[in-house]
């Protein structure tokens, strides 16, 4: 048995045999050649690397057009990368001196220079790993030793084990067998996180190296509550986790009878409790969980999903189907939230060094207004089947605030003007989730109709570190107590200023930290799908002035940790059933 | 008849020695007939390979020395120099030499 420690993304418990995955989601078995074989096999390189090699260039070309030659050149370091006289000459030599299979050669040698770039000390290298292993894939393709879907044979249940999961192979898991996955990599705040939190999938990121000391088919557990995974567990330890999957499914089925019942208080005041989605289809599960409402609807997956740009008419249909979908309740579309690292097709995609003090978020919007209008005519388009409210979120400085304002006004004059259907007195609000945007809370709150605090991003920001950065990530609280002052700022000027105030960060879907929320003073929780039976479970077990003796102890505190004990010790108080031993 | 020269340079770009002007370098050495090998202490590569030179992880303030050996050393070495003298042709580089990039570097960490 070997315990492992890393990040909780996803709650949940989930046992089933391993499938290990190497760093790029597939794995060469060693085969070696009969001496005339390897004539054949060395000439069958050859014509994958020719062409990997056309590919490469039609793939910089392509690019250069669209982005510049400057964006191009990613392709051409990869082309220099496939043609490398040290790389050649390794392959030459495991085939014809050590009659490796190609597949198997090229599988060891661009492993071994990818992990030789992610040891050194330089996330800019380390990220070049990444180049190497889509070479190494792509050759693999060629030599048809890996097909595109790696999981897309499965056909019985699994635990995924890999070095790293990107969002869209986490969405595209299959969730009849997947029941879970832990990662080497990854932090608490990424969106392999969120997706998996999505999915309701158990997950565990950012263990570190640990995929050596695991075959397929040994049993995994992936404590998703606690961060820990457990490999080739003994006997009682695997009763014990059975057991608590029975608990769970039990806890599961009684909270489902909460669903038609408010979110309120034992005395009786009412809490907002919406829900945080990502894709249109998730309004099924807010429906059935008796969300008050969608309080945070991020638009990043149109971007991510598909090469192309999202049009104004897929960004309608989007947002329409939503707003219909709830019918009635409101629904909060946050504006595009992607840093420029992660739009590709954009120029000066990949000069910044410091993605998350850059060109991201409603900076990257104001800059690129091609990129923008369409995004704000498609909400006020959808407006006219429903309660659309609009939020702008990373707003630093008024200037921002008043610049996309302004452009919603003009967007919607041209829709006025042209005669499209559309609303135009949507509520308009803002993401606080710069302590610069905290401070000046005050300029702000005049200017806008209601406010909406991002722990993750404030956190982030605050404590200044990157919660994807797995060294750091541990420094990366949402309870840390500066993170809560800016908190307990943000909901006195919000009511000196009469602003509704939602929290719609990671952190209110933590029922114990739902608790010291209602204890600050907020009414409005917005919590991934997952989580709103259990918040509002919470809610309703507790009175308001339990809350508030609990923000009083939490705020004399020191350390988040010091924070979380407390709030765990008051819920196993307050609500024991929902604390999962 | 052939020549063995060495020099030492220094990365003097904030990013160092990354993908973009690691492929500029290959490209340059692989002009020259010339073996050239660069490296520190005791760890020299081949500078006609790309993952050999990222494998360097030389950052900011890394000093490589290089070795050149062949008829064409001479003008192997003199561009390789003149090409970490130039930061690597970065946008936004500002040519400079290399005592004024280390003071730049101590002020804005100060």
């Amino acid at each position: 048995m070997v315990e492992l420690q890393g990040i909780p993304v996803s709650p949940g418990v989930a046992i089933g045999p391993a499938l290990v995955l190497d760093a790029a989601g597939y794995r060469i078995p060693r085969s070696l050649l009969a001496a005339d074989e390897v004539d054949v096999e060395f000439a069958r390189l050859r014509d994958a690397v020719d062409r990997v090699s056309t590919r490469l260039e039609s793939n910089r070309l392509e690019t250069a057009a669209v982005a510049g030659e400057h964006t191009g050149d990613i392709f051409a370091a990869q082309l220099q990368m496939l043609h490398d006289p040290r790389l050649q000459a390794e392959l030459r030599r495991r085939i014809r001196e050590e009659n490796q299979s190609a597949a198997y050669a090229v599988s060891r040698v661009l492993h071994n220079y990818a992990e030789a770039l992610r040891r050194l000390d330089n996330p800019l290298l380390a990220d070049r790993a990444e180049d190497v292993l889509d070479i190494e894939k792509q050759l693999l393709l060629c030599l048809g030793a890996v097909s595109d879907g790696p999981l897309a044979d499965l056909n019985e249940p699994v635990i995924i084990l890999s070095h790293v999961l990107t969002p869209s192979e986490t969405a595209n898991l299959d969730r009849k067998y997947v029941r879970g996955f832990c990662t080497e990599t990854g932090g608490p705040g990424g969106h392999t996180a969120i997706v998996a939190k999505g999915l309701e999938l158990p997950a565990v990121v950012g263990i570190g190296s640990f995929l050596d000391r695991v075959g397929d088919h040994t049993c995994v557990i992936v404590d998703g509550d606690r961060g820990r995974v457990i490999i080739d567990p003994d006997a009682e330890t695997l009763a014990s986790y059975k057991q608590r999957l029975k608990e769970r499914r039990s806890l599961t089925a009684r909270l489902s009878e909460l669903r038609d019942m408010p979110a309120e208080t034992i005395d009786g005041t009412p809490i907002r409790l919406s829900a945080n989605i990502e894709f249109p289809h998730e309004t099924t599960t807010c429906i059935e969980r008796g969300a008050d409402g969608v309080g945070l609807y991020r638009t990043e997956f149109l971007y991510l999903s598909s090469a192309e740009e999202p049009s104004e008419e897929d960004h309608y249909q989007a947002y329409s189907q939503v707003v219909r979908e709830m019918e009635g309740r409101p629904v909060v579309i946050r504006t595009l939230d992607l840093g420029a690292d992660k739009m590709g097709q954009r120029p000066l995609a990949e000069q910044e060094h410091n993605p998350f003090l850059g060109l991201r978020s409603i900076r990257l919007s104001l800059r690129n207004l091609d990129l923008f209008r369409p995004q704000l005519r498609a909400i006020l388009r959808a407006a006219v089947h429903g309660d659309i409210r609009v939020m702008f979120p990373l707003i630093t400085t008024i200037g921002e605030l008043r610049q996309a304002r302004m452009l919603l006004n003009v967007v919607a004059e041209d829709l006025e003007e042209s005669g499209t259907p559309h609303r135009s007195n949507i509520p308009v609000g803002m993401m606080v989730e710069v302590p610069a945007a905290v401070m000046m809370l005050e300029r702000f709150a005049e200017e806008v109709d209601f406010l909406s605090i991002g722990t993750n991003d404030l956190a982030q920001y605050t404590l200044a570190v990157d919660r994807s950065n797995e060294y750091v990530a541990d420094l990366y609280q949402s309870s840390d107590p500066a993170v809560l002052r800016l908190i307990a700022r943000c909901v006195e000027v919000a009511a000196e200023f009469d602003r509704p105030l939602s929290i719609c960060g990671e952190m209110s879907s933590s029922p114990a930290r739902a608790l010291l929320l209602l204890g600050m003073g907020v009414r409005h929780l917005s919590v991934p799908p997952s989580s709103l039976l259990r918040v509002k479970k919470a809610i309703r077990s507790v009175s308001i002035q339990q809350c508030e003796k609990i923000a009083q102890r939490v705020m004399k505190l020191e350390a988040a940790r010091d924070v979380d004990l407390y709030l765990l010790d008051r819920l196993g108080e307050y609500v024991p059933e929902l604390i999962v031993t | 008849m052939s020549k063995v020269l060495r020099r030492t340079v220094v990365v003097s770009n904030p990013q160092g020695l990354h993908a973009r002007p690691a492929d500029l370098l290959v490209r340059m050495a692989t002009q020259f007939e010339s073996n050239i090998l660069i490296g520190r202490g005791g760890e020299t590569v081949d500078c006609k390979s790309i993952l050999s030179l990222l494998t360097l992880g030389a950052a900011l303030g890394t000093e490589l020395s290089v070795t050149a050996e062949g008829d064409d050393a001479e003008n192997a070495i003199d561009s390789i120099e003149q090409f970490f003298l130039r930061g690597f042709d970065e946008p936004g580089f500002e040519a400079a030499g290399s005592d004024e990039v280390t003071e730049t570097d101590s002020t804005s960490s100060a």
